[in-house]
């Protein structure tokens, strides 16, 4: 299979941190897939994302986007490809439709003028995003969620054939946040490949086709929600104990327990899953 | 025949050619005559001025004092803020002496300007040479640079006469100051030009030559700077006979307030009552009033304490 | 990545004061701000070229500015107020630019062109020429040792930060360019306290900042460092519209930060330095043009870079007319009238009330 991603035996440690941040994780992203990257505070999550985006360079290992090394891609052809939502940024007074035209900027040059395909793309993905009410306003005058729906559309508004997203929905009520993944599925129904990182175990594993579980910064399992969503693998990882109910739609959907009932097995009791290459 | 047309037309052309050019070079030779008034000044510039200069502004007040007394009021066009002199006093003010607005001394169409050679950022100077104004730097540091201003800005203003008879009156002043102390005893002396940091003047300057030609020994003579800052130990360590400080139209009662400070207090001179106070404009500008200045000095310094009431 | 004044949602501090409206006001096309600021700085130069310490009829002035009549107008108008209007203008332009983007790199609203010790290195090379009497012997000395000065600290500033981390991470930035400052201030008082008295005068005024030095000369050299790093600035309008959000964003939009970085940072300190080595520290203009530009047009540096430009032009050629006609002969500090005449206007802006 054609991977998006591949990355093999990648070691990534902060300057200045004791502990490696990612430990040796190989894997390859699929295309056209929804792909959700999972695990507890600090296992390594948004470090993973950075370095699959090229914003922090391994220690160790190798990385490829699309066949070639990801450090020979230059930032501008990246930029016009993948389209990415960050958890949080600075604010300075900035209109909505200001931010969201910002997606068009690694399409143009230094002095060129956006032209109506730019203002059209931008269109688009402020409706997509339902901020076209906000255009005119400062986007600090906005409230979180919205501000992050801001974001998203500014992704969309790349026109990427790739969306990145670090924890989207943590600040949305249930509303925004279903419109947001719906919104997700319908992007990788046009051909969009989705790599996400979350909290939303639920949601992730209802929506996402295959779930990557991070845990110390090392990969614990890899595939599709029904084998990696299991009790002792989720309790072991967020080191909670857990049950597991089954969705309408089939998904398994995670019941966090009571600190008193169940226990928490080792995670090295639990057998790892990985996906095949 | 015809060649030799030709060959006589080209020496003709050419003998004319060579007259005009003589006649030129002689003519232009005649054009410029010596300058009729050449001097260095104090930065090492030679200034030239074709005739006397009818239209000054001296941005130093003792320059402009001493054009005072040499006659030249008439030909003094501006003044400084700090000219307060009443001969000038209705002139225009340019402003400053460091900082004076150019435009202003500019739109008073001067043909020399008296500048001050502690300008350390020389901007002043640059402009108004190249408005084309003549600039001559004065030093003012000690009575020597005093008497070759007064013969500069004599010569300068073509008043070298009165310029001469100026320094020979004022050199007479200092010859009777001199000779009246000479048999007295000399105190030794501590002159405060500023209070709080203590400074006062050194001896390579007007006021510490003064101090020395008044019958006075400055406890500071032996520091080479112009205007040291002294530590005020130092000065209790080498404990003057004599304080003298020179004060401006305010006349506080200086005893008292030296008293009251911490460290002056200290003195032998503030405990005995030996501080004298002296006009500040006289004592402080190196012009033609050092003569009358000598005089206050030497009276401060001689000055019989025990006729005082109180201590 | 948040700023210095960061309040609980991550929000710019001065979007959240009561008076900026919710909907962007005053959306004129970039065209005719331009236009407006023009007229405003035109204006603003007439004047400038008007009124002084000598005063002209508008008559005279024009006949002066081609050459004729009163030779002594001549000169006034052509050698004195010309190239002073003009430095007044340029260093104005150059000071709000430079503002707005060191606001933009190190996303904090209170950056201004000192802030990376810029002003404390040239002060330290001017004091230097003045007390070694350089400045006398040599008359571009003085502009020369200023603007080493300046380079010198922000070379100092930047070795700092980078020995501590690896990228020109901003928030070590701005402590190196604090204690930068901080030191090279005081081996300035170090150095005025051993020297004479004139130097240490002629260094103050120095550092208090003033046109009146201006000729053609250095409006030649100054025009020739600025026009170029102007458009350089402008052309990174878009990245720094992105490394104001957050450099991790930027950098997924396609800017190649550390090189924007670089650049960006070299050129704002050069227009800076040029500024600081022929007028002194003048501060307020960086500081508060951008944001007024800000306040009235938002942060897009599009538009910001040559509205901030134009509008620095005007607002310090007024000051500097005031500072040189408000007291007959005697010329104000222009740093007094920046501070002064800027702050009510400042605070007028800021609180505007908000439209419907």
């Amino acid at each position: 299979m054609n991977a998006l991603w591949t990355l093999e035996g990648v070691r990534y440690r902060h300057h200045g941190a004791r502990r490696a941040a990612i430990d040796g994780v190989s894997l390859a992203i699929a295309p056209g897939r929804i792909t959700a990257l999972l695990g507890p505070n600090g296992a390594g999550k948004s470090t993973l994302l950075q370095l699959l985006l090229g914003t922090l360079a391994p220690a160790a290992g190798t990385i490829t986007f699309r066949g070639r090394s990801l450090a020979s891609w230059p930032r501008k052809e990246m930029a016009r490809t993948i389209g990415v939502v960050p958890q949080g940024e600075a604010e300075p007074l900035f209109s909505v439709r200001e931010i969201v035209a910002m997606g068009r900027y690694p399409h143009l040059g230094a002095w060129q003028r956006e032209g109506p395909d730019d203002l059209a793309a931008v269109t688009r993905a402020m409706e997509r995003c339902a901020v076209t009410e906000f255009a005119d306003r400062w986007l600090s005058t906005l409230s979180g969620g919205e501000r992050q729906r801001v974001r998203l559309a500014r992704a969309l508004a790349q026109e990427p054939s790739v969306l990145v997203l670090d924890e989207p929905t943590t600040s949305l009520d249930v509303r925004h946040e279903m419109t947001t993944f719906e919104l997700l599925h319908e992007l990788c129904a046009d051909g969009a490949t989705i790599v996400l990182a979350t909290h939303n175990l639920n949601l992730a594993a209802r929506y996402a086709d295959d779930l990557l579980l991070l845990q110390h910064g090392r990969l614990v399992a890899h595939g599709a929600p029904e084998l990696v969503v299991t009790e002792e693998r989720i309790s072991a990882a967020y080191e909670w104990p857990v049950s597991i109910v089954s969705h309408s739609g089939g998904a398994p959907q995670v019941v966090p327990c009571d600190s008193g009932e169940g226990g928490v097995p080792p995670l090295s009791s639990v057998p790892p899953v990985r996906m095949a290459r | 025949m015809f060649k030799g047309t030709i060959l006589h037309r080209v020496v003709r052309v050419v003998a004319i050619v060579a007259l005009l050019c003589a006649a030129a070079r002689a003519a232009n030779a005649q054009a410029k005559p010596a300058a009729a008034i050449e001097l260095t000044d104090a930065a090492g510039h030679v200034v030239r001025l074709a005739k006397p200069a009818r239209r000054v502004i001296s941005l130093i007040p003792s320059a402009t004092e001493t054009l005072i007394a040499l006659g030249a009021t008439p030909q003094i066009v501006g003044r400084t803020r700090y000219d307060v002199a009443p001969e000038v006093a209705k002139l225009p003010s340019v402003g400053g002496g460091l900082d004076p607005s150019v435009e202003t001394i500019v739109s008073l169409h001067p043909d020399l300007v008296i500048a001050w050679e502690s300008d350390k950022r020389q901007q002043i100077r640059q402009q108004l040479i190249a408005a084309g104004i003549a600039v001559f730097v004065l030093r003012t540091q000690d009575t020597t640079d005093i008497f070759r201003g007064m013969a500069n800005l004599g010569r300068l203003t073509g008043r070298d006469s009165a310029a001469r008879a100026v320094a020979t009156s004022v050199r007479g002043e200092l010859e009777v100051v001199r000779r009246r102390v000479a048999g007295l005893s000399t105190p030794t002396v501590f002159y405060v030009v500023y209070s709080d940091p203590p400074m006062t003047a050194g001896p390579a300057t007007f006021i510490g030559q003064l101090l020395d030609l008044a019958g006075g020994r400055s406890i500071f003579a032996d520091l080479r700077q112009n205007w040291p800052t002294v530590a005020m130990e130092e000065i209790v360590r080498r404990d003057p006979d004599v304080v003298i400080v020179p004060v401006g139209e305010f006349k506080t009662n200086t005893i008292d307030r030296f008293r009251g400070l911490a460290g002056w207090r200290e003195l032998r001179a503030v405990r005995e009552g030996r501080v004298v106070t002296v006009p500040a404009d006289l004592s402080s500008r190196p012009g033609p009033g050092i003569g009358e200045a000598a005089r206050v000095l030497s009276a401060a310094i001689h000055h019989d304490f025990s006729a005082r009431a109180k201590p | 990545m948040t700023t210095l004044l960061a309040t609980p949602n991550g929000a710019d501090p001065l979007a959240v004061s009561p008076s900026p409206s919710r909907r962007v006001r005053l959306a004129w096309p970039l065209a005719l701000r331009l236009i407006m600021l023009a007229t405003l700085l035109a204006v603003a130069l007439l004047a400038a070229v008007r009124l002084g310490a000598v005063s002209l009829t508008t008559r005279a002035l024009l006949d002066a500015t081609v050459g004729r009549g009163d030779p002594t107008t001549v000169t006034i108008v052509r050698e004195l107020r010309l190239p002073r209007a003009l430095q007044a203008a340029l260093v104005g332009a150059a000071l709000a630019v430079s503002g707005a983007t060191f606001q933009a790199l190190l996303r904090n609203p209170l950056a201004e062109p000192y802030i990376l010790g810029v002003s404390s290195g040239a002060a330290a090379g001017a004091v230097l020429a003045v007390v070694t009497g350089w400045a006398v012997r040599f008359f571009w000395a003085l502009p020369i040792a200023a603007f080493t000065g300046a380079f010198m600290s922000m070379l100092l500033v930047f070795r700092i930060a980078f020995r501590v981390g690896r990228a020109l991470d901003t928030k070590v930035l701005l402590l190196s360019g604090v204690v930068v400052s901080s030191f090279l201030v005081a081996v300035i008082w170090l150095i005025l306290t051993f020297a004479d008295t004139e130097s240490v005068r002629s260094a103050i005024f120095w550092m208090m900042g003033s046109h009146a030095g201006a000729s053609w000369r250095s409006v030649a050299i100054l025009g020739s460092c600025l026009v170029p790093s102007l458009l350089i600035l402008f052309a990174l309008a878009r990245p720094l519209n992105l490394l104001a959000i957050g450099e991790p964003t930027a950098a997924y939009l396609g800017t190649s930060v550390e090189r924007t970085k670089i650049v960006a940072f070299a050129t704002a300190t050069l227009l800076t330095a040029a500024s600081v080595s022929v007028s002194g520290t003048i501060g307020f203009v960086g500081l508060v043009v951008p944001h007024a530009i800000r306040l009235l047009w938002g942060s897009d540096n599009r538009g910001l870079l040559p509205c901030s430009a134009i509008a620095g032009a005007a607002f310090l050629v007024g000051a500097d007319t005031l500072a040189r006609s408000l007291a007959g002969a005697n010329e104000l500090p222009i740093g007094i009238v920046t501070a002064l005449v800027g702050v009510p206007c400042f605070v007028w802006l800021l609180r505007r009330p908000a439209a419907a």
